[in-house]
């Protein structure tokens, strides 16, 4: 499943990114999004999703997060 | 001479690379650009154990892969500069994740020293690293820093030089067997290449052999074994006890990020931050210039006539340097206290929040919330905000932040708006220049559209952004880099202003022995007339303080200052000048401006802005009488959206290209011409 059905506050493990070729997910890859990471949901804001990945928090967009499967 | 060593600052974004360089550095520290972009370079040169350290700051990065210009910038630095030493800022809270870069920087292979930063937030959580077996893994020096206090950057300078004196060289990471393998045979080929290189020839050749691996890619497998090396020394060395988290960045979110709340939040933080610029600096912004009016200038007039200067180079200097370049000094302290404020949100972590509050609001616009934080930077001043803009990662989102920037007003505009609004709109001030700032805003929303409509439809790019935890910043770092703001002020002040100053003054005295009405600057003056006329700017002599306003906004006063003064302020009359009692007199209204200022953080109300303000009475009465208030309304407007900025305009070209850094200036140029044009002849019907 991607993030969309995330409930705020739940946790998460990442699963895949799914279109390596973006540069954009190479970004996420390198700031620790990647397969088996453990993260939480802390807020979503309209378009953009706030969560936290061990101690940092980033900021998605939705758009982008669709690449990301989740569990 | 002093052996040199060139020392490359590396690290994560928000990892305090600033900070650290900041505790080093000291008033040393020197803010420029990147060479061919408009990536800020960070740069001090500091001495120690014998050497001269040349320490350069790199762009906060996540992976040497080129990703947007800031990776770009750092590669090319690590190859061609070639450092003696690579210092490698990194989180101690997000250990793994920065351990990424370091993998990609051990590749080289340029000796390298890790500044654990952040030890004392790790410490709360929990964390301990082990530095010894860091070290013996590593083969490079570990220090446990603490950025915000400088704690350790004493230790980092003696780690730097004992690496270069004992000629350290870092064990290179190790990958897998099969990796390696790949590695050895092509290390037969070029026996000199760093394991970097060797890394990068796989990847340009498009190498088969490790694409078993779930069909990946080379370059992802290399990325997975990167992660990998990085993982396995975490386990050696990072140990977390477990201990509750105490981050309050979390709760304070709740709040701040609110969709609701943290909007009404944000209102309470830019009205404050208003508030008590004006206040905390209006009371030294009269110190000053009394400082220069009743001390310096009578001081430097009494020097200057007992050493029989001629008459012309009196009037010269009364008129030129204390009208033109002394005016514009007493806005130092509001200038100051504007860079106080926001550099301390942009330290505490508040501004990238920002972003993620006005994500909704700016896709309306076609942007994203990040685009917020260049715009929000640009009421500081434009010119580091399109150097910020770099952070987005489209050109077409670059372009339509970098043509909204100028129309976010600048304290150098506010110099403007403060100086017309105590002539002609005393009772209400406030509400005049919170309106001026509001068109503004709106002129950028209508740009966005414009440009996104017309010229680049385009696709909005995705969106990815780091939050920092909130931080205290320390005032010693904030009042740093207020000082390098002030600094260039002065700079210019002392060499623009000046210049500017100094030029209209001859062309105002040229012809000599002519009245200034027959000049050569009143004849271009007067030339320009037609073209303001319909705005309702109708005087020549405003129409002439217009062309040097083109280097800087501020400038507009101080020519008027100048012009106004030698056409129309007669010789006050001399009074007898008794330095010492002036001195003491000076002394004594700082301690009154001292306390005025820190009253004033008493009341809600913004006080300044409801003073009667009495500087430069001579100046303000006659351009009262060649004002009207709607006059006066729409130069101000003219002046809020023209970008009558030399620097503005110089760092645009640079990032957009000569072309539409020029239509940029002409569409800028009508549509305050537009505006003010509109506002002058409506509020005619109204008035």
């Amino acid at each position: 499943m991607d993030m969309e059905a995330l409930k705020t506050g739940e946790e998460f493990t990442i699963k895949a990114l799914k279109d390596g070729k973006n540069p954009m997910l190479n970004k996420l890859y390198a700031m620790g999004v990647k397969e088996g990471g453990r993260a939480r949901l802390l807020l979503k804001n309209g378009r953009v999703y706030l969560i936290r990945l061990n101690n940092s928090r980033l900021i998605i967009d939705k758009d982008l997060a669709k690449f990301i499967e989740v569990a | 001479m002093k052996k040199v060593i060139k020392v490359a600052i590396a690290g994560n974004p928000n990892v305090g690379k600033t900070s650290i360089l900041n505790y080093i550095a000291g008033t040393r520290l020197k803010v420029g650009n990147w060479p061919g972009v408009t990536v800020e370079k960070k740069e001090a040169i500091v001495e120690f154990g014998g050497y001269e350290l040349h320490f350069v700051d790199l762009p906060g990065i996540y992976t040497l892969e080129p990703i947007s210009e800031d990776e770009k910038i750092a590669v090319e630095f690590l190859t061609r500069e070639q450092p003696d030493v690579v210092l490698n800022v990194v989180d101690t809270t997000n250990f793994e994740r920065n351990l990424l870069l370091t993998v990609e920087l051990l590749e080289f292979g340029i000796p390298l020293v890790m500044a654990l930063n952040m030890s004392d937030e790790a410490e709360r959580l929990g964390i301990r690293i082990d530095k010894r077996r860091l070290k013996e893994l590593l083969d490079v020096e570990v220090v446990e820093t603490v950025g915000r206090t400088g704690r350790g950057t004493k230790e980092l300078l003696k780690a730097i030089v004992e690496t270069v004196d004992q000629s350290k060289v870092p064990r290179e990471p190790t990958y897998s067997d099969d990796l390696e393998e790949i590695l050895r045979k092509l290390k037969g080929e070029a026996k000199n290449a760093t394991k970097h290189e060797l890394l990068l020839e796989l990847v340009m050749r498009g190498d088969k052999s490790l694409e078993g691996r779930k069909g990946k890619s080379i370059l992802q497998a290399v990325k997975d074994e990167r992660y990998a090396f990085a993982h396995g020394l975490t386990k050696e060395v990072y140990k977390r006890e477990a201990i509750a988290d105490r981050d309050l960045t979390d709760k304070i979110d709740k709040v701040v990020l609110h969709p609701f709340v943290g909007l009404l939040v944000l209102v309470g933080i830019i009205y404050l931050v208003f508030k008590l610029s004006f206040d905390l600096s209006s009371p030294f912004m009269d110190w000053v210039d009394g400082f220069i009016n009743d001390f310096l200038a009578p001081l430097s007039l009494e020097v200057l006539t007992a050493l029989s200067l001629p008459d012309w180079f009196l009037r010269f200097f009364s008129e030129a340097i204390v009208g033109g370049v002394g005016f514009v000094l007493t806005f130092v302290p509001l200038i100051a206290a504007i860079y106080f404020f926001i550099t301390f949100l942009e330290m505490s972590g508040y501004i990238p929040r920002v972003a993620f509050l006005m994500d909704n609001f700016m896709h309306k616009i076609g942007l994203h919330g990040k685009s917020v934080i260049p715009l929000v930077m640009g009421f500081g001043c434009n010119v580091p905000a399109i150097i910020a803009a770099r952070t987005m990662e489209s050109r077409r989102d670059k372009f339509i932040v970098i043509a909204m920037i100028p129309f976010m007003s600048c304290p150098a505009r506010l110099v403007v708006f403060a100086f017309f609004t105590s002539i002609f709109f005393r009772e209400h001030s406030a509400l005049v220049i919170t309106s001026l700032y509001i068109v503004g805003i709106l002129i950028a929303l209508l740009t966005a559209f414009i440009f996104k409509k017309i010229e680049l439809g385009g696709k909005l790019s995705h969106f990815v952004m780091e939050l920092p935890p909130y931080r205290l910043p320390s005032l010693k770092s904030v009042m740093l880099i207020v000082w390098a703001h002030v600094r260039e002020f002065l700079y210019r002040a002392g060499t623009l202003i000046f210049a500017a100053s100094v030029i209209i003054w001859l062309l105002l005295n040229v012809p000599m022995n002519k009245p200034t009405s027959e000049s050569v600057a009143a004849g271009i003056g007067k030339a320009l007339v037609p073209v303001f006329e319909p705005i309702g700017i109708d005087d020549w002599r405003a129409t002439t303080s217009l062309i040097p306003a083109f280097l800087a906004r501020e400038i507009v006063i101080s020519s008027m200052g100048t012009i106004y003064s030698a056409t129309e302020l007669t010789e006050e009359k001399e009074e007898d000048f008794q330095p010492l009692e002036v001195a003491w007199e000076q002394l004594r209204s700082l301690g009154e401006a001292v306390l005025t200022s820190l009253k004033s953080v008493l009341s809600f109300k913004v006080l300044s802005l409801s003073v009667d303000e009495s500087e430069y009475e001579g100046v303000k009465q006659v351009i009262g009488e060649h004002f009207t208030p709607l006059s006066a309304l729409s130069f101000m407007i003219f002046i809020l959206i023209y970008t009558s900025c030399l620097g503005t305009f110089a760092v645009m070209v640079q990032e957009v290209g000569k072309l539409r850094g020029v239509l940029f200036l002409v569409y800028s140029f009508v549509l305050a011409w537009l505006v003010a044009f509109a506002v002058y002849n409506l509020g005619g019907f109204i008035v």
